[in-house]
């Protein structure tokens, strides 16, 4: 194996372990065969030109297949997409109320306060400030935190689920030629991620996807 | 879910996707043979890596376009770490409605004179 093979090796951990055990060694071979061609047809130049499509193909389809697991349920992630904007509006507003108070109860600075006045009175204020704004803020907060368990609880679900699948896809993977293929029926099981076990860094991390939201939903075969 | 699917839910395909579907249109063929042939047919306007390449393959093999072949066309001159790739009967539907999509969009802009008619061809530099 020549040198930038290897090199190209180490950038194949780029992506996700399963399309690695996929896909790797037919990605290495066939880098191996556009290097050979490039180094036939040109030495420098063609070199030159197979890097900087292998790193840019790279850097955008490792990402790609990052992603892509998030987004294999069109309708999950589309309700999830509702969610997260929901969730997201609720602590932007939130975020405003206070923000807006301390600005210009603590600092004097009443660029968020004052447009307020356009839509409330004084005393209207006084009664948004004083009564309903902790209301909000606790509602509102208590409303985000259960909208993020309930995303968190449906994400391990569903992930439960998928790993139910691909066990059972894994049990009836077919032996073809000495060498381990999918069975183009279970193929669409057998593409999900592996599941891992739930723990805390991994909920705070899914809470705050829950709130960015997937925004890769797929239209049909994408490349 | 796949057996409920309709060509059209597919579409429009990427151009990774439909470069690859129209590579293995006629024969079967291995990554490396697939990019050699988009390369060749688009005049080098089209290359496709690697990452592209196995991450539609992936994609087509899961929505039913493409399958892994059973048959080595030369195994005695053949690597046996490749793996062949065929267009299914589904990949040949969903590959005609996007070509139909695509000369209905030609067609629409022959009539609005942005392409010449049928038999002529495009001035130098289009």
């Amino acid at each position: 194996m020549s040198r930038p093979e290897r090199v190209y090796r180490v950038l194949l951990l780029a992506y996700p372990r399963e399309f690695r055990r996929d896909y790797g060694p037919q990605m290495e071979q066939a880098f191996g065969d556009l290097y050979r061609q490039a180094c036939e047809r040109g030495r420098r130049r063609g070199i030159g030109l197979l890097w900087a499509l292998t790193i840019s193909d790279l850097a955008r389809t490792a990402v790609e297949q990052r992603i892509m697991p998030c987004a294999d349920h069109e309708e999950v992630a589309m309700y999830d997409r509702r969610l997260a904007v929901v969730g997201s509006l609720l602590l932007l507003a939130l975020l405003y109320f206070v923000s807006a108070s301390l600005l210009k109860y603590g600092l004097g600075i009443g660029i968020l306060f004052d447009p307020l006045e356009v839509f409330l009175s004084a005393s209207g204020r006084r009664v948004v400030f004083n009564l309903v704004s902790p209301f909000v803020f606790l509602g509102g907060l208590r409303l985000a935190l259960a909208l993020n368990t309930y995303a968190v609880a449906r994400e391990r679900k569903k992930r439960r689920k998928d790993a139910r699948e691909y066990r059972q896809a894994q049990a009836e993977v077919v032996e073809h030629r000495g060498r381990r293929r999918e069975h183009p029926v279970i193929s669409d099981a057998v593409r999900v991620r592996v599941p891992r076990k739930l723990h805390l860094p991994s909920i705070v991390s899914r809470a705050l996807y829950s709130l960015a939201g997937p925004t890769y939903i797929r239209r049909g075969a994408s490349g | 879910m796949r057996g409920l699917r309709e060509p059209r839910d597919l579409l429009p395909l990427t151009p990774a996707v439909l470069n690859i579907l129209l590579a293995i249109a006629d024969e079967e063929r291995h990554g490396y043979a697939i990019m050699r042939e988009v390369e060749e047919r688009t005049g080098g306007k089209t290359r496709l890596g690697p990452g592209t390449l196995y991450g539609s393959i992936k994609r087509m093999l899961a929505d039913g376009l493409i399958e892994e072949s059973d048959e080595r066309p030369d195994p005695a001159l053949d690597d046996q770490r490749r793996r062949y790739y065929k267009i299914t009967d589904f990949g040949r539907l969903v590959a005609g409605a996007e070509a139909k999509r695509l000369s209905a969009l030609v067609e629409t802009a022959r009539a609005r004179k942005l392409l010449p008619g049928r038999g002529r061809t495009l001035p130098e530099g289009v």
